[in-house]
């Protein structure tokens, strides 16, 4: 237990000081505010560039807005959580940071807790807030179609889950790669291999993506036109139906195996400064 | 306190050590030597449990190392040759963040961090971030980091190498101290002078294989060949015969009027060569034994095999 506080004290410093709040706080309040706004803007922009086009092909809601930032903020959101995070094992690892800690009695299930209980809890508090900002704003400019409060937060909540899930994804890349540019490359490609594995009958309700899925839906049906991209997009109306439970019972089991195998292959690498790097 | 027994490492083609054994006796300063490569550090990393090893057994406090990994965490404490901190942490947040890993209550913690600050000499430096230190003040802390919670085997890799002179002497009076107040430290240097300052035994390491290893006067009595050298008052042409064939001289050196006596055993060797002296028409300005250093073992041992 005196590792898992000692690292959770430890993450909270590093966090603050090397400004991974303030990276990921930005990155999620940026695009929670510019996806609304560009909305917006995009009728005046597109009719600058193509005069005449009709502009009522061009009309979003707030359910829209919403969803349109959600869609982004899946795949940008991965790149950004991947890359700030990591180095969160393999770093401490390949420079030999772990020496002092695990020769004073350090526990990796310990370190390991710490830094997921850690991440998860901040990049679910950063997400559920920048959900939260761009439902505000996303009413405040396109009134009319206000999913209500507790649909936002619950849509939040959704996504707020679907990212601390990857941190579960990263730190268990960290901990498998010494390089970690590695780690984070694997996080990516197994957190986009997920809407292809989604898309198969009833896969959905078993991989993490449901949650996006979820996210989206418990929102309403959103309207709006996107010129030039082709469909009609009306995310929450499409695909099979989730189950909840499964869908949490799944994701539990999921994240039960990663943080088991992290702590087992922390405790099995060699953790001198350049060891067993690969 | 440390017993290393047929100890074997290999990475990828390469064989670290090849049956390494040697024994630490509890309350001693074990000196490692070798040269670069040797293995010295494989071998250290492995009794502090941070790598595994192919074969051989290493055993602390008559504990198996590969059955009490983690009980045996925490009783030793591990200086590496390059430290590594969190370099956005002042050196006072550093050792309270390994007395809080260490389970320290926060009344003790602090007070321990404070004492080791002072003891390494950086009280005053102990509120800036360590990522302005110089390497010399991080080894200092690496120092405080490994005592921290007072092991009773400490584990010190080239822990003077970037240290000044006034550096280097500070490190060997606290190795001295810690083995005063009852820690086995087992050193790892390169600087000869060090381990014949403060170490009780040595082990010298040699592409992976001890190629020595037993009590500093042991050593001295078996490996350095006593040498005898001799000034005359003139410069002689050859060696004179009335020395070479002393029963006791090996072999002899001659250069100008200084003549270099390598003995086979030097105390009845002494008087046969004062008695070959005095026949001699040469007068002897001066006669001296030459005190034996770790050195020339060093040298002996490793250039030998």
């Amino acid at each position: 237990m005196s590792t898992f506080t000692a690292y959770l004290k430890k993450e909270q410093m590093e966090s603050s000081r090397q400004s991974k709040y303030l990276i990921l706080g930005a990155f999620f309040g940026f695009f929670a505010l510019s996806t609304p706004i560009m909305l917006k803007l995009m009728p005046s922009i597109i009719e600058s560039q193509m005069p005449g086009f009709p502009k009522e092909l061009m009309e979003f809601d707030a359910v829209y807005s919403v969803q349109n930032y959600i869609k982004n903020i899946y795949q940008l959101g991965n790149m950004a959580i991947a890359f700030v995070l990591m180095g969160v094992l393999a770093d401490e690892r390949l420079q030999g940071k772990l020496v002092y800690p695990v020769s004073q009695g350090a526990s990796m299930a310990g370190v390991v807790g710490a830094k997921l209980v850690h991440y998860g809890a901040a990049v679910s508090a950063i997400v559920f807030a920048g959900a939260m900002l761009n439902y505000y704003y996303s009413v405040v400019l396109f009134p009319g179609s206000d999913p209500g409060v507790a649909a936002a937060a619950r849509s939040a909540g959704l996504l707020a889950a679907y990212f601390a899930t990857r941190v579960v994804i990263v730190v268990f890349a960290s901990a498998l790669f010494a390089k970690p540019l590695a780690a984070g490359l694997a996080a990516l490609v197994a957190s986009y291999v997920e809407p292809i594995m989604a898309s198969l009958p009833r896969w959905k309700s078993i991989v993490a993506y449901g949650l996006v899925d979820a996210a989206n839906k418990s929102l309403g049906t959103g309207t709006g036109t996107i010129p030039g991209a082709g469909a009609m997009m009306a995310a929450g109306g499409k695909g099979s139906e989730i189950n909840g439970w499964v869908l949490a019972a799944a994701l539990a089991v999921q994240v039960a195996v990663l943080v088991s195998v992290t702590i087992w292959r922390m405790k099995s690498v060699e953790i001198a400064p350049g060891a067993g790097a690969q | 306190m440390l017993n290393v027994e047929a100890l074997s490492k290999s990475y990828a083609q390469t064989r670290a050590l090849r049956e390494v054994t040697f024994q630490v006796t509890s309350g001693q300063v074990f000196g490692f030597l070798g040269p670069n490569g040797a293995g010295k550090t494989t071998a250290m990393n492995i009794i502090a449990g941070l790598i595994e090893f192919d074969s051989g057994t290493v055993t602390i406090d008559g504990m198996d190392l590969r059955r009490n990994r983690s009980g045996l965490r925490g009783v030793v404490g591990y200086l590496p040759e390059s430290p590594a901190f969190y370099g956005y942490m002042t050196a006072r947040e550093y050792l309270l963040f390994i007395g809080d890993v260490s389970g320290l209550t926060p009344a003790a913690n602090r007070a321990r961090a404070d004492e080791l600050l002072d003891t390494v000499g950086l009280t005053e430096a102990g509120r800036r971030r360590i990522g302005g230190y110089s390497r010399g003040m991080k080894q200092r802390l690496g120092m405080a980091a490994a005592i921290y919670n007072r092991p009773r085997l400490l584990l010190l890799d080239e822990p003077t190498s970037a240290l000044d002179p006034q550096g280097r002497l500070d490190v060997i009076t606290l190795v001295a101290r810690m083995r005063d107040a009852g820690m086995t430290v087992f050193l790892s240097t390169h600087i000869l002078a060090d381990v014949e300052r403060v170490c009780d035994s040595v082990a010298i390491i040699k592409d992976g294989v001890v190629v020595a290893a037993d009590s500093m006067a042991r050593l001295r009595e078996r490996y350095i060949q006593p040498v005898v050298d001799i000034v005359f008052d003139r410069a002689l042409e050859s060696v004179p015969a009335e020395i070479t064939s002393a029963s006791h001289v090996d072999r002899a050196a001659l250069d100008g009027d200084r003549l270099s006596v390598f003995m086979r055993d030097l105390e009845p060797g002494k008087r046969e060569l004062l008695h070959a002296l005095a026949s001699l028409d040469a007068g002897v300005a001066s006669y001296s034994v030459r005190q034996p250093s770790l050195e020339d073992i060093f040298v002996r041992l490793v250039n030998s095999r």
